[in-house]
């Protein structure tokens, strides 16, 4: 399967513009996306999702016209929404059933084991019978997680799907995951950058509604290769720092401040060279676009 | 930290729209309501009257439901949305400073929106005048305490209590579902009070239950003269001052006991307390799972590894209506798992089974438990309280989604838009079908309590299916669109309930009431026993199958507007609207709005071409078209019917009455007769004949077309005919007119109709022509009349001695005492039931005839036919010296509960006034149940009718319970001696005579057949209703002599001669009415007898002593005002009781201008009566009193409880409730 996004642009009408020109191509596996906060990236998944119109544009997963034929798109899909309710008077498990219904799995015997499989999945099996509205929001997280894996889904986007999950429960979701992603297009999006560079195959990062890069992880690293540099400083000293480097990301610790700093050559002045991670390569894109102070 | 929250509100107040629309809504609509008069006002009352004030706040009050509820619910609500709990809970803001500053911010634009209504009010009144629209004779001069009183009593004290607990609720139950269900439930309170003030006279209920003291209002106000009205505030006193401390101490109590309850921890943590504890627990478990990234399957993990099963998705086949099934499931799953829902269901149906409980009850006595008139009451009274169930649920199911946030996971699902939306338009319909059902489910329950059987299902289900359903449907499917097309629930309620008001109001106040214009609307129809909807089920099913697919077009509009996803705005959504109007959508609305059409031109040829509808003021210019062109008609002398033969064939099942009458006319009048001008009324089509020859005539009238039937000719010839005679009648002289006319309905009209034509209930009247011109149609009101030049309208005064009025008959210009001979033929399974002996029964080609004869002395016309599919109960009367008389019952064969009663009181009936007045003229006596629609009882020549509403179903339970079926049968039957027999002559007060004959005549039999006390009871009742008049009556009363109104010549004479009788002795009045009635019976040729004829007969028969009584009654207007100021008793030797009882009597006389003048030299003979345990009597006698206090002492053999003058209200009396007082015990 592929999805080709195509020049796929939005404006609010708050006129802040939330796509632009986006154009993307995924295929099978996992498909990070990565971006600051309003980048754009809930809004190019709601776009894929159906749940918002495109100004100009256009989504093909395969030859399948998604922006045109939602219904058809939404029998293909799983989508667990970065923000989300429930009915608060339904319990997980008759919900479960109901969206199985609503995703076209109507023979009811397969229905039952799929509802029980995916609630002990999530580990809301002893739950089941709660009212939604009574659940805590990792339980929530983790219903929205079975809803969205419910009829075996050849799409399925996941926005900020881990927030609300203790570390383990993040990390079996991942693995989850990874077991869909062979033969399904799965796309990601998150804060943490570590959890693309070990998960996806693919990744993209967007600011301010544009792609600013598209790649693997490991080419995206590679090309940074002998151009991180790092340096303990005193905390006092970064504007001048500023001035003269390239200063991608600042962390504090014990009074210390570690810079990472990107030349193409080797800068002297104390810094020495650095294995460029996936968090460089988000940092330098970022701040061809928007300063970003992490003090 | 007070001011600060305080302004926050203030300024987020002022920035938003909603205040500002409110505040303009009300404003434009008090300013509209009172610069145009669209007012509840009484003629020469001032549109801008204190009491009018008073009463519009209270009004206003209902609906300033919406703005407090969207004002005070939204500032602690904001919060828990918004999710600011935690700006909150660590900032350090007190309790105080948020609680109260978030109320006082909010309700200080509530309170302003509630001023706009003054505003507007005082603005309508300059702007009125300013405009042109209401003259400057229509306002008094501004003063401005008349807006402060009742914005401060009335309106200031619902807001209070109506943001005190919509604030309160949203502190306490953390969202906002809980103020509309507790909306519901004040606006049920309004109800019930509402119910009682129609229905049930409890004035406890009627004051309290209602928070908005629209009802109390309504109550004082009711017997309120113009004068009173304007002339003075309505002060909040008694019961209406304890009311708004009633309800505003219940919001005061919300608002404290809220503020102490309420903690930030609660507030805002409320569940997710609980939720912290459940999820530390499972993060006990989680951890125990396993640690970071080694996580292997089946460890007891928060998510289990591995891949999921494949399962088979199918999208096609019974996808779509599988899916609409679960859908439609889960939406009805989340209304009624709603416990909000059954607290509305609990308040609405405890009322709803109260008023079947306590079932229509005149005379407080209950009808039997009849499905007919729970179906009716059950829309009657909840039609309103249904439509917010309905609004409310469909905001929330419209809304559901997006307010939960579920959303963004339901609109990323498979089902296509239309299943998603058809889903929730089918789990609103199982809640409409829920509704239709309830009543009919509630009434069975209650009638197989109460041990009743005649479940009437045919009732039930037609109502169900023709009048109930179809409304809910329609109101759901509106309620839907808007919903939708709005975008935003609150929105949706607002545009969707003012909508709603906005249609009632324009029909209900007759501004408009072209129903094909009006959505949901359909004309009025009772779906009874004897006809079910009959005729009406036609226009009914064709007007609701019109709306139900405008209700369709609707429901493509809201799929065209239908939002899924992200909400967008409102350009994004029309061009979504225009990119989903295509293909099938746009196909299946072309047929439905083809349909729509269809259907409404179908309408439109019934109402607007084959009849006509005319707007208010077509028909006031008509009436004044006719005053002004055919007034001069007015002294055309008019022949009298001396004899008629006449064959009548009904056909009830058509709707179509012909007539063949052979009319014999005379000259009463002095100058030949050459031209006749008659008026057609509701008869199709006639013609005249004499001596075998047609008769030309020419229409004299034409009127211009209405707006609304521009397919009818430009002009209608109006209903009357001049027809010149080829040879004049001269006096005295006679001529045989044959006469053949038609009745037909035509197609169905705008407006329920037929009232006299069902197809099991004719009524037929002769299909005679009315004859002169017709005053009683010219335009009554004096405004319009001096807009439209015409002289201001007096009521005529007919002297005594006007030779016009002494020589016809009160009951029509061509009246006279007529020898009748009537067959009349009817469709086979009924029975017309007619006035005279029947001769003669028979069946013909299947449809059964009748020969009525009422040769000798013949019959005091109008006379009726009444024809049904009768069951029949006869009785024979004997006498000792005239022949007996045949009694039959005429009735619907399931209302047989009191035939024995009804047959009593007419056996009794007709053997007293036999003995006493002389003997019934025919063999013939009938009483027939009349038609739903017809007057609850009526006399007609030979007969009584009772309406199907009217006690054939009285559900006697004791011996005590009034007996009004005996009270108002005899005094039905009295109208044969005292109408037929004597027939009043067309002067003033003349009307005493029949009315207020036959009803003393019935307080005496009811004497007679069940003591004192029922007399007593309905003589009290009497009392009240004259006094209600004469509360009310803002011209003059009159004296019986020159009584006009029904309240004086039936109820007042009534009591009047009661007294009379208690005084010379009932014997004495009788052989005065005796001597009266052997004067004037079954007179040929005038004079006919007035007032001032009986009047004279009982001044002979009444001694000096009393002349002051009868003075007082006939020839003055006179209250008495007694009371008893003091009684103290104490024991006294051999059981009885010593008592000093202080009385203070007056009597007052009003003039013509209504002024009071005490009366002076008082010798009345007044009771005084002294009771014991359980009402027994222990003293009773007359005893002559001047004006003023008087000390009486007396010794009474028993402990008395209390004391009275007047005790069986035999005079009357301003304050009848100040006439008794129970007895202190001498210290």
């Amino acid at each position: 399967m592929q999805l080709v996004i195509d020049s796929l642009s939005k404006t609010y009408p708050n006129g802040v513009r939330a796509l632009d020109k986006v154009s993307l191509t995924l295929t099978n596996g996992m498909f990070g996306l990565l971006g600051p906060n309003g980048a754009g990236k809930s809004s190019l998944m709601r776009t894929i999702a159906t749940l918002q119109e495109a100004d100009s544009g256009s989504v093909h997963l395969d030859d399948l016209d998604v922006l045109k034929n939602k219904d058809r798109v939404r029998q293909l899909l799983g989508y667990l929404p970065q923000e989300f309710g429930v009915y608060p008077r339904i319990s997980a498990e008759q919900m479960l059933d109901h969206i199985a219904r609503l995703k076209g799995v109507l023979q009811s015997g397969e229905r039952k084991d799929l509802v029980q499989e995916l609630l002990s999945k999530v580990n809301l099996i002893n739950d089941r019978k709660k009212k939604l509205g009574t659940f805590s929001g990792g339980m929530k997280q983790r219903f929205g997680i079975a809803q969205a894996l419910i009829g075996s889904p050849r799409l399925i986007i996941v926005d900020e799907p881990t927030a609300g999950l203790d570390p383990a429960e993040r990390n079996r979701f991942y693995n989850l995951l990874s077991h869909l992603g062979e033969n399904t297009i799965v796309i990601l999006s998150t804060h943490i950058v570590e959890d693309v560079s070990t998960l996806c195959s693919h990744f993209a990062i967007i600011c301010l509604g544009e792609v600013l890069y598209n790649g693997t992880p490991d080419a995206a690293i590679a090309g940074l290769e002998g151009m991180i540099y790092s340096k303990s400083i005193p905390a006092a000293a970064i504007g001048a720092y500023r001035k003269d480097y390239r200063v991608i990301s600042t962390q504090l610790k014990s009074g210390q401040l570690y810079i990472r700093v990107l030349q193409e050559a080797a800068p002297g002045d104390g810094f020495r060279p650095s294995t460029p991670n996936l968090e460089d390569v988000y940092f330098s894109n970022i701040l061809t676009r928007v300063p970003v102070d992490t003090l | 930290m007070f001011p600060q929250l305080f302004l926050f509100e203030l300024k987020y107040r002022l920035k938003r729209p909603a205040a500002y629309l409110y505040f303009g809504f009300f404003f434009f609509v008090a300013f509209m309501g009172f610069a145009n008069g669209a007012l509840p006002v009484q003629e020469n009352e001032f549109y801008n009257a204190p009491a009018m004030l008073a009463l519009y706040a209270g009004m206003v009050g209902i609906f300033m439901m919406l703005p407090s509820s969207a004002i005070m619910g939204t500032p602690l609500y904001r919060d828990i949305e918004h999710n600011t709990k935690d700006y909150y809970l660590s900032y350090p803001i007190t309790k105080a400073g948020y609680f109260w500053g978030r109320f006082w911010g909010s309700f200080v634009f509530v309170l302003l929106i509630g001023s706009s209504v003054f505003l507007g009010a005082w603005a309508g009144t300059l702007g009125g005048p300013f405009f042109g629209w209401s003259g400057k004779e229509h306002y008094q001069s501004f003063h401005f305490y008349h807006y402060l009183y009742p914005y401060l009593t009335i309106l200031l004290p619902d807001l209070f209590f109506m943001s005190a607990l919509f604030f309160g609720l949203v502190a306490v139950f953390r969202n906002v579902k809980v103020i509309y269900s507790s909306a519901l439930l004040l606006f049920l309170g309004y109800l019930i009070s509402n119910f009682f003030l129609h229905n049930v006279n409890n004035p406890t209920v009627i004051y309290l239950w209602d928070p908005f003291a629209f009802t109390p209002l309504r109550m004082i106000t009711g017997p309120m003269s113009p004068a009173t009205m304007n002339g003075s505030l309505i002060l909040v006193r008694g019961l209406l001052l304890e009311n708004r401390i009633l309800w505003t101490s219940i919001g005061a109590v919300i608002l404290l006991g809220t503020y102490l309850r309420f903690s930030f921890g609660r507030f805002f943590g409320g569940q997710s307390r609980r939720r912290w504890g459940h999820s530390l627990r499972q993060v006990k478990t989680l951890n125990a799972g396993g640690s970071l990234r080694t996580v292997s399957a089946g460890v007891g993990g928060g998510l289990r590894q591995g891949s999921l099963r494949q399962v088979k998705t199918l999208f096609t086949g019974g996808y779509s209506r599988k899916v609409l099934y679960t859908l439609t499931r889960i939406e009805i799953l989340n209304i009624i798992r709603d416990n909000y829902f059954w607290i509305i269901m609990a308040g609405g149906l405890s009322f709803l089974g109260f008023l079947f409980w306590s079932s229509f009850s005149p005379y407080d006595v209950p009808d039997l438990p009849r499905s007919s008139f729970f179906m009716a009451a059950y829309m009657d009274q909840f039609g309103f309280f249904l439509f917010f169930i309905l609004m409310f649920y469909t905001g929330e199911t419209v809304h559901r989604e997006r307010l939960t946030r579920y959303a963004f996971i339901n609109d990323s699902l498979p089902p296509p838009n239309w299943v998603l939306g058809t889903a929730k338009v089918f789990s609103l319909l199982v809640l409409a079908i829920f509704f239709a059902v309830v009543p009919m489910v509630l009434g069975l329950a209650i009638q197989l309590l109460k041990g009743y059987h005649q479940f009437a299902f045919p009732v039930y289900f037609t109502n169900l299916f023709v009048l109930i359903l179809p409304k809910l449907v329609e109101m759901v499917l509106f309620c839907y669109a808007v919903q939708i097309v709005a975008g935003n629930k609150f929105a949706g309620y607002a545009i969707g309930i003012l909508l709603w008001v906005f249609l009632w109001v324009v029909d209900d106040q007759g501004y408009f009431t072209y129903l094909l214009l009006l959505y949901g609307s359909a004309p009025y129809a009772f779906v009874s026993d004897m006809d079910l909807a009959g005729h009406m089920l036609k226009p009914l099913l064709w007007f609701h199958g019109y709306w139900l697919l405008a209700g369709g077009c609707l429901l493509v509009l809201a799929s065209l507007f239908f939002i899924r996803g992200t909400s967008s705005h409102f350009t994004e959504r029309l061009r979504l609207v225009r990119e989903r109007y295509r293909g099938r959508l746009r196909l299946g609305s072309l047929v439905l709005l083809a349909g729509y059409l269809a259907i409404g031109i179908y309408i439109y040829y019934n109402v607007s071409v084959m009849n006509f509808y005319l707007t208010n003021h077509e028909r006031d210019q008509r009436k004044v078209l006719m005053e002004k062109e055919l007034k001069h008609f007015e002294p055309l002398p008019v022949p009298t019917v001396v004899r008629l033969r006449l064959q009548a064939e009904l056909f009830p099942e058509k709707q179509e009455q012909s007539t063949h009458a052979w009319i014999t006319l005379r000259n009463d009048e002095r100058v030949p007769i050459d031209t006749l001008l008659l008026d057609k009324d509701n008869i199709e089509d006639y013609t005249l004949k004499i001596s075998g020859r047609v008769l030309p005539y020419r229409s004299p009238l034409s009127y211009p077309g209405g707006k609304f039937n521009f397919l009818r000719p430009a002009r209608d010839s109006s209903d009357y005919r001049l027809y010149v005679l080829r040879t004049p009648l001269l006096p005295g002289d006679t001529t045989l007119v044959e006469l053949q006319s038609r009745i037909v309905n035509l197609g169905f009209r705008n407006e329920s109709y037929g009232h006299s034509m069902l197809y099991n209930g004719t009524v037929y009247e002769g299909g005679l022509p009315g004859a002169g011109y017709d005053d009683g149609d010219e335009l009554r009101n004096n405004e319009k009349r001096k807009g439209y030049g015409l002289p201001p309208r007096i009521d005529p005064v007919i002297l005594h001695n006007d030779p016009d009025g002494m020589r016809h008959l009160d009951a029509g210009n061509t009246s006279s005492l007529t020898p009748i001979d009537i067959t009349v033929g009817t469709s086979g399974d009924q029975w017309a039931v007619g006035p005279g002996r029947l001769e003669k029964e028979w069946m013909e080609n299947g449809r059964h005839y009748f020969h009525y004869v009422q040769q000798e002395p013949g019959i005091y016309p109008p006379f009726m036919i009444f024809s049904a599919r009768y069951a029949r109960r006869q009785d024979t009367v004997a006498f000792a010296h005239f022949p007996p008389v045949r009694v039959t019952l005429f009735y619907h064969p399931a209302h047989s509960a009191n035939l024995d009663r009804l047959m009593a009181a007419n056996k009794d009936g007709l053997r007293y006034m036999s003995e006493h007045f002389g003997p019934y003229p025919s063999g013939d006596f009938s009483f027939a149940e009349s038609p739903v629609y017809a007057p609850n009882y009526l006399s007609f020549p030979g007969g009584t009718a009772f309406s199907e509403h009217f006690g054939w179903n009285a559900h006697f339970t004791g011996p005590k319970q009034t007996d009004y079926l005996y009270y108002k049968a005899t005094e039905m039957l009295a109208h044969q001696w005292w109408e037929q027999q004597v027939a009043p002559n067309h002067t003033m007060g003349s009307s005493v005579i029949s009315k207020g004959l036959s009803q003393y005549i019935a307080l005496l039999l009811v004497e007679k057949k069940y003591g004192k006390e029922m007399l007593t009871d309905l003589r009290t009742r009497e009392q009240y209703g004259y006094l209600f008049y004469h509360r009310r009556e803002s011209r003059r009363e009159h004296p019986l002599l020159y009584a006009r109104d029904d309240n004086e010549s039936g109820a007042k004479t009534a009591i009047v001669l009661y007294g009379l009788q208690d005084l010379i002795g009932q014997d004495s009045l009788t052989t005065a009415l005796k001597e009266f009635h052997d004067a004037w019976a079954f007179r040929r040729y005038p004079p006919y007898a007035g007032s001032e004829d009986l009047y004279r007969v009982l001044q002979k028969h009444v001694p000096d002593s009393f002349r002051y009584y009868l003075t007082d009654t006939w020839e003055k207007v006179c209250f008495y005002d007694n009371n008893i100021v003091e009684a103290r008793t104490e024991p006294a030797a051999a059981g009885s009781y010593r008592l000093t009882v202080k009385v203070f009597i007056n009597k007052v006389y009003y003039d013509s201008a209504k002024q009071e003048h005490p009366a002076t030299g008082m010798k009345d003979y007044i009771d005084l009566g002294v009771y014991g345990e359980q009402h027994k009597e222990l003293y009773l006698e007359k005893l002559l009193f001047s004006e003023g206090e008087h000390t009486i002492e007396l010794l009474v053999p028993g402990k008395p409880v209390s004391v009275a003058i007047d005790p069986e209200r035999k005079l009357m009396d301003r304050l009848p409730e100040d006439n008794r007082r129970m007895l202190i015990p001498k210290s």
